[in-house]
């Protein structure tokens, strides 16, 4: 059950190592955002999958729409000269992603009647 | 708890969710190692190098600075050897005019005076001209000429049949001496009380006119040097 998403991670980060992608400076924070919003989408939907609600389309336009969403807030943030706009997105994706992590340890905990 | 799902719908999430976390590796991944190249060339390493760098900018600075000064001072010796060669050149066309003037090659203008010589019995010869000549420069004259003939170094006076011959040419009473020098010293020379003025006056129909007045004195004709050559002086 988690040995394949597993592997697709590990097979997507050395594909990322291998290719060595050059990253023009100006984009690094956005890439980071966006990162920061996969992780979320990511954990989002282990977490529904692990309620039983996981939908896959809902799923899908969630992961792209957030890593598109946090990166046009990056990119607000700069045209209207407040950079920091980025922490909105930032604090949003970690308070979330805490939130998950903290959700799948309890389902985790409670399909293994471990409580 | 969880709903049944058929088998075609596990598969499909399980191929979802794979690629999705494909992507996310793929992101992180790329990500990290953008921020990582940043980190490395920005935060530059460390503080040894960036004091490296710092060190080798100064000692750079410096060089540069010290070349502007070499340049400076190069730029002021330059300046200084023109200025050198222009008074060199100012004081060699002076020394040139100065010669030429003293040669005879260029006419010549001034205060002086103008000695006029009347004689109407042709008694005068070319020792009496000679004498007012060299009164004339005992007495300063820079320049002088004869009836129209430029005096130089060169100049001859001679009295053949009763005709006195300047440079070969005859001229004839009255004689016309101009001088250039200072004025009054002139004058003076020539009208001392037993001057030149005195002794000629004695003799008789010879008159001397002096007049103190801005004179032209023409050039002598050119001689072209033929036997002569200067001595080579180290």
């Amino acid at each position: 059950m988690y040995l394949l998403p597993l592997i697709g991670l590990l097979l997507g980060i050395a594909l990322g190592v291998a290719l060595k992608i050059p990253i023009p400076l100006p984009y690094i924070r956005y890439l980071g955002i966006a990162v920061l919003a996969a992780l979320d989408s990511a954990f989002g939907g282990l977490r529904a999958s692990m309620e039983g609600k996981f939908k896959d389309k809902l799923f899908i336009t969630g992961f792209f729409s957030n890593i598109l969403l946090a990166s046009f807030i990056v990119y607000l943030g700069d045209a209207i000269g407040v950079t920091e706009l980025y922490l909105a997105a930032v604090v949003a994706f970690g308070v979330r992603m805490f939130r998950n992590l903290a959700l799948i340890r309890r389902y985790f905990f409670q399909r293994r009647h471990w409580e | 708890m969880e709903t049944i799902l058929s088998r075609e719908q596990i598969l499909r999430r399980q191929g979802l969710v794979v690629a999705i976390c494909f992507i996310v590796g793929f992101l992180l991944a790329t990500q990290i190692r953008g921020q990582a190249s940043v980190s490395r060339r920005l935060q530059a390493q460390s503080e040894q190098d960036l004091s490296q760098l710092f060190r080798q900018l100064n000692v750079e600075t410096k060089a540069l600075r010290q070349e502007v000064t070499n340049l400076r001072i190069r730029f002021l010796e330059y300046k200084m050897a023109a200025a050198d060669k222009k008074v060199i050149l100012k004081e060699a066309s002076k020394n040139l005019e100065d010669l030429g003037m003293m040669a005879g090659l260029v006419s010549t203008q001034g205060s002086g005076v103008t000695v006029t010589i009347f004689d109407e019995n042709k008694q005068l010869g070319a020792y009496d001209i000679l004498d007012v000549i060299e009164e004339l420069r005992a007495a300063g004259a820079e320049t002088i000429s004869v009836s129209g003939h430029r005096v130089t170094a060169n100049t001859y006076l001679e009295t053949k049949q009763g005709s006195v011959y300047i440079n070969g040419c005859k001229i004839k009473p009255p004689y016309v001496i101009k001088a250039i020098g200072e004025e009054v010293t002139l004058e003076q020379a020539l009208n001392l009380p037993g001057g030149i003025e005195n002794t000629l006056s004695n003799l008789e129909g010879v008159t001397l006119r002096i007049e103190r007045e801005k004179v032209i004195l023409p050039a002598a004709s050119r001689i072209t040097m033929q036997y002569v050559t200067p001595v080579e002086e180290d």
